[in-house]
């Protein structure tokens, strides 16, 4: 192997096969997705104008560097829900002493309904789950099949499911994250607190939590003379945190748009490739 | 094989003595000395970003030192600072003394480096001013990309240039890392951008280029430059042959062929099959990484060592390759470990351990040749710095990563608890880092004694001689 040539040609091969495996496959694959059409609507939807631009402010200040967004899935399980028990009540009970011997059958029956549906059995496999629908379709009743995803993540309420290509449709750049330094974030958006409260915390973090190693943005903020009247937007703060006396600590747009966009982030919609869990814990 | 013994002589009358190459080489302390500035650049933000860490109160009023700058910008200065610009130009220096040629291109050489130091700058202040494209390891703005591109162009055009001018003869592998990783580099680098910030691809194709290129980058550019100088010095240091030729074929061809595979993992939101591919071409990886440990562990055994202390630097880079491959496989399969320290333990041991290491003992082997002066202040207190500060850092986000990732499966323990038991071993690592500044300073303290060493005898030489260069007692032919 002394020939320059024949070690350019060889790394080149290589190369542009990893290319090709590794960037113009998947593209082909999943390069042109397009949004799912869902019973109320398309999912995603590109993000409104002010979480957009804090879009841009999010990767400006390399929020990436400690969230994720990303939840991960690792296992998942069945529960099964009656939602009309039909028209032949004793039928229904029977059968339902059979797949669930330990339920009160006839209040179940009596009270399952669409928009109540009671559950019959909670976190059996998939085999059992359809045998206990085909049953119970046999009776006369309806009883659905819905899908639990387990999972830390989902445990620790960072989401309902697994994210998915489809929930980062519309991020430029996408910022999946690659270290969990502080929570992961692909669901703030629906257990976040006041617009107030994120404002607050992002000024500094200990004023909301105590033991926060989240770095204080308080460059994002304004101490500025109080005028006429005190600005609405001015955080209400007290003790260490308080500016001097006659100001007032008023966010910059930038400040908004960052809380604009941690609001929009969501990637809890129910999809086919990643169904959601039904009842979110807590 | 010539490369393997710096006291045989050239077999062609025509060749030029080492002596003769390396006084032709001294440009190449430009891009050394820089680079040596941007490490010790890098190590101050990564100490900065470490503070950071475990207190978030320090320095919280700078939106430039705010810990999602500086914790890319120290990583950034570091791969396109240091080891990118300071891999070239040994790479140029092996080239030359294994091709058995005078350095070519002296002249733009210079100028590629003053510019790619010129994008290295711009692409920080990028980063600094919340311009960042937002892709790890390619977060440098336009302007810093481009004058980055265009100067590599120059700078590889005159290794190539130097590849073509070397002496007939057959190749020793170090040529064929390096030969790769010319090519590698601006292919890897030009795709990623173009696909990601020019005409960027849509949603998670984003993530699969993204980590295309981190994986290229790591482990078809810096692991070439790496191991390029690994297999020029340990022979050399070790006064012995290269084990075995066909070992390091077998490895560069296997890293060639399976490297570019690798860097998808579990749970990110890409199908299946690209993440299989990941995992299964990081346990084929450890193909290259055995055979290469082997060779080389094998070639010091066979070897007797002179007293230098530099082949300690080159012993523990092995190491540090050895054990990245080792954990590349373990990230790979256990997917909670990945977003914790872990994945940024193994990254550091990576950088500073195996690349670092590796170029910080070529930089004292090339610096005293270059300038032609003596000087071994610092080296080994340098070498111990360093080494002891990627251990600890190493140890502390390692064990730290697995204790983390133990708390962080268990959902009763709130999520600032899991943090802030983390603590301790951020605290620690913090400690691992600054050990690095000083190592890092000592090392351009003592590249720059040497310089101005070299200058001095220049300015005198100068006075009383119209050509100072042949005075000039060559330290290289010395040993």
């Amino acid at each position: 192997m002394n020939h320059g040539p024949l070690i350019f040609l060889g790394i080149l091969v290589t190369f542009v096969m990893s290319w090709w495996g590794l960037i113009f496959a998947p593209q082909m694959q999943i390069g042109v997705q397009q949004n799912a059409s869902l019973v109320d609507g398309i999912y995603p939807r590109p993000r409104a104008g002010l979480a957009e631009q804090g879009h841009h402010v999010y990767v400006a200040n390399g929020c990436v560097q400690c969230h994720s967004q990303q939840v991960r899935q690792e296992s998942y399980t069945f529960d099964v829900v009656l939602t009309a028990p039909g028209t032949n009540n004793e039928i229904v009970i029977r059968a339902l002493g059979k797949i669930a011997p330990g339920i009160n059958a006839g209040a179940v029956a009596a009270a399952a309904t669409d928009q109540k549906p009671q559950t019959i059995l909670t976190n059996v496999p998939q085999g059992v789950a359809d045998d206990a629908q085909a049953r119970l379709k046999k009776a006369g009743a309806t009883a659905k099949t819905l899908f639990i995803p387990l999972g830390v993540d989902i445990a620790r309420g960072w989401g309902s499911r697994l994210t998915v290509a489809a929930d980062y449709l519309y991020d430029q750049p996408v910022q999946v994250g690659h270290s969990r330094l502080g929570p992961d974030l692909a669901n703030y958006g629906q257990r976040a607190p006041s617009t107030k409260l994120i404002l607050e915390h992002l000024y500094d973090p200990r004023l909301t939590m105590d033991k926060s190693l989240m770095p204080a943005h308080r460059y994002l903020f304004e101490t500025k003379p109080v005028g006429k009247k005190s600005s609405p937007d001015a955080l209400a703060l007290t003790g260490k945190f308080a500016p001097p006396a006659g100001h007032e600590v008023v966010p910059k747009p930038e400040a908004l748009q960052l809380v604009a966009y941690l609001q929009s982030l969501r990637a809890s919609t129910s999809l086919f490739e990643a169904p959601a869990s039904p009842a979110p814990q807590p | 094989m010539n490369g393997s013994t710096s006291s045989s002589v050239s077999t062609t009358p025509a060749a030029p003595t080492p002596a003769c190459i390396d006084s032709s080489a001294r440009i190449l302390l430009l891009p050394i000395v820089s680079s040596l500035v941007w490490l010790v650049i890098s190590s101050v933000l990564a100490l900065i970003a470490s503070v950071k860490l475990h207190s978030p109160t320090v320095l919280a009023d700078s939106s430039w030192l705010t810990y999602g700058h500086t914790r890319p910008a120290a990583n950034d200065a570091f791969v396109y600072g240091f080891a990118s610009q300071a891999g070239l130009a040994v790479a140029l220096w092996i080239l030359c003394r294994l091709g058995r040629n005078t350095l070519v291109g002296g002249l733009p050489i210079a100028i590629g480096s003053i510019f790619w130091n010129l994008g290295v700058t711009f692409g920080l202040v990028g980063i600094f001013t919340g311009h960042t494209t937002g892709f790890d390891w390619l977060e440098f703005p336009k302007a810093g990309s481009f004058i980055l591109l265009a100067s590599y162009g120059v700078l590889g055009i005159c290794a190539l240039l130097n590849f073509r001018a070397r002496q007939p003869g057959e190749t020793y592998p170090s040529q064929w890392y390096i030969l790769a990783a010319l090519f590698w580099f601006p292919w890897l680098f030009t795709t990623a951008r173009m696909l990601l910030v020019q005409f960027p691809v849509r949603g998670v194709m984003q993530l699969a280029v993204s980590g295309w290129f981190t994986n290229g980058l790591f482990t078809l550019w810096l692991t070439s430059l790496g191991l390029a100088v690994l297999l020029y010095f340990i022979p050399k240091i070790s006064q012995a042959q290269l084990f075995s030729r066909s070992l390091a074929l077998i490895a560069f061809w296997s890293l060639a062929v399976f490297g570019g595979w690798a860097g998808f993992y579990r749970g990110l939101p890409l199908p299946a099959w690209m993440i299989s591919t990941g995992a299964a071409a990081s346990v084929v990886l450890l193909v290259p990484m055995l055979a290469t440990v082997a060779n080389l562990w094998l070639t010091m055994g066979q070897g007797t060592p002179a007293k230098s202390g530099l082949l300690g630097y080159f012993k523990y880079s092995l190491i540090a390759f050895a054990l990245c491959g080792v954990f590349a496989v373990f990230n790979a399969f256990i997917p909670q470990l990945r977003l914790t320290l872990f994945g940024e333990g193994v990254e550091q041991l990576f950088l500073y351990g195996f690349v670092g290491l590796a170029l910080f003992g070529a930089i004292h082997y090339l610096a005293p040749r270059l300038t032609g002066q003596e000087n071994d202040k610092f080296v080994c207190w340098s070498g111990m710095a360093s080494t002891f500060g990627i251990l600890l850092f190493a140890a502390a986000f390692l064990i730290g990563g697995i204790l983390q990732q133990k708390r962080l499966i268990d959902g009763s323990v709130p999520f600032l608890d899991v943090m802030n038991k983390t603590k301790m071993f951020i605290r620690l690592s913090t400690l691992g880092v600054l050990l690095l500044v000083i190592g890092n300073i000592l090392t351009l303290a003592r590249v720059l004694l040497l310089v101005r060493a070299c200058c001095q005898a220049c300015c005198s030489s100068c006075c009383s001689e119209s050509k100072p260069s042949v005075k000039l007692k060559p330290a290289g032919a010395a040993r």
